[in-house]
């Protein structure tokens, strides 16, 4: 084959890529996705949950420092999904709704638990729960990051979270958080700070006082 | 600054997974039935409408 008949397969071969990509972006958008989920469309239902499964429950676990518990959440998000699937806004960005819906979910409980059981219960379960992923952690400086941020009070931390782990934008996670965009600033700029002084002191501070449930 | 976008992630156990797809895809498959089951009795309440407002029109030309 000359020069031009192996231009012509490349030019065609990219063109063929290329139709699939802009097929398979615009049929996987958000505003695709809620249409289908509206439809009842169960695949629609599986695109969704294969990209946000993992990051709501990395967000759950670091977030509740519980496996089981985050495990539950992020069931009940899911469910809470296909029973509004026909009330979502046709501009509905589905990352920072889900991570809405897991975060309200945890608090609820959180509040629940409080009401449930007694504040001896509760100071255990809440101040001195190391994350999870510090068992799992690959280094010792891994596993110092992980026990800093555990160690954060929740509305630091959650920020934290949303912004420099999952890469939500600071406007959807002051959507997220129910705040303004001036004081997710703040928060996380705080949040920051917080995390430096913890990593910086080289300790693996246990939360001195009851975390404070918004 | 800390960099945390390199924290590693989990994922729920396969067991989890199984199950949620399982309910939520059930939940949709109902939903859908209990929404066909809607569409249906009115697009026979449409044609009874249509059928008396027919019949009514004929007896007013008769």
């Amino acid at each position: 084959m000359d020069w031009r008949g192996h231009w012509v397969t490349q030019t065609i071969r990219s063109l063929t890529r290329l139709r699939v990509y802009l097929k398979t972006s615009m049929h996987d958008s958000d505003a695709d996705l809620v249409e289908r989920l509206k439809a009842r469309d169960t695949a629609a239902f599986d695109v969704v949950y294969d990209r946000f499964h993992t990051r709501l429950y990395t967000f759950l676990v670091r977030l509740s420092r519980d496996r089981d518990g985050a495990q539950d959440l992020l069931e009940e998000t899911w469910l809470r999904l296909v029973a509004h699937a026909d009330r979502l806004r046709p501009d509905t960005r589905l990352g920072p709704w889900l991570f809405t819906v897991a975060r309200n979910l945890y608090l609820s409980d959180c509040r629940a638990r409080v009401l449930e059981q007694s504040d001896e219960v509760i100071f255990a379960q809440l101040s001195a729960a190391p994350s999870p992923f510090e068992e799992t952690a690959a280094n010792e400086s891994q596993r110092r990051l992980e026990a800093a941020l555990a160690s954060l009070p929740l509305h630091y931390r959650e920020v934290l979270l949303l912004v420099a782990v999952e890469g939500l934008t600071t406007s959807e996670a002051a959507t997220v958080c129910g705040i303004s965009n001036d004081a997710l600033r703040q928060r996380l700029s705080r949040g920051r700070a917080m995390l430096a002084e913890r990593l910086a002191a080289g300790a693996l501070p246990q939360l001195k006082t009851r975390e404070v449930i918004p | 600054m800390t960099d945390l976008s390199a924290l590693p992630s989990t994922s729920p156990d396969a067991g989890a997974t199984e199950r949620i797809r399982r309910r939520c895809h059930q939940a949709l498959i109902e939903q859908r039935r209990g929404n066909d089951h809607t569409d249906g009795w009115l697009f026979a309440a449409a044609g009874l409408y249509l059928v008396a407002a027919i019949a009514q029109a004929m007896t007013f030309l008769n």
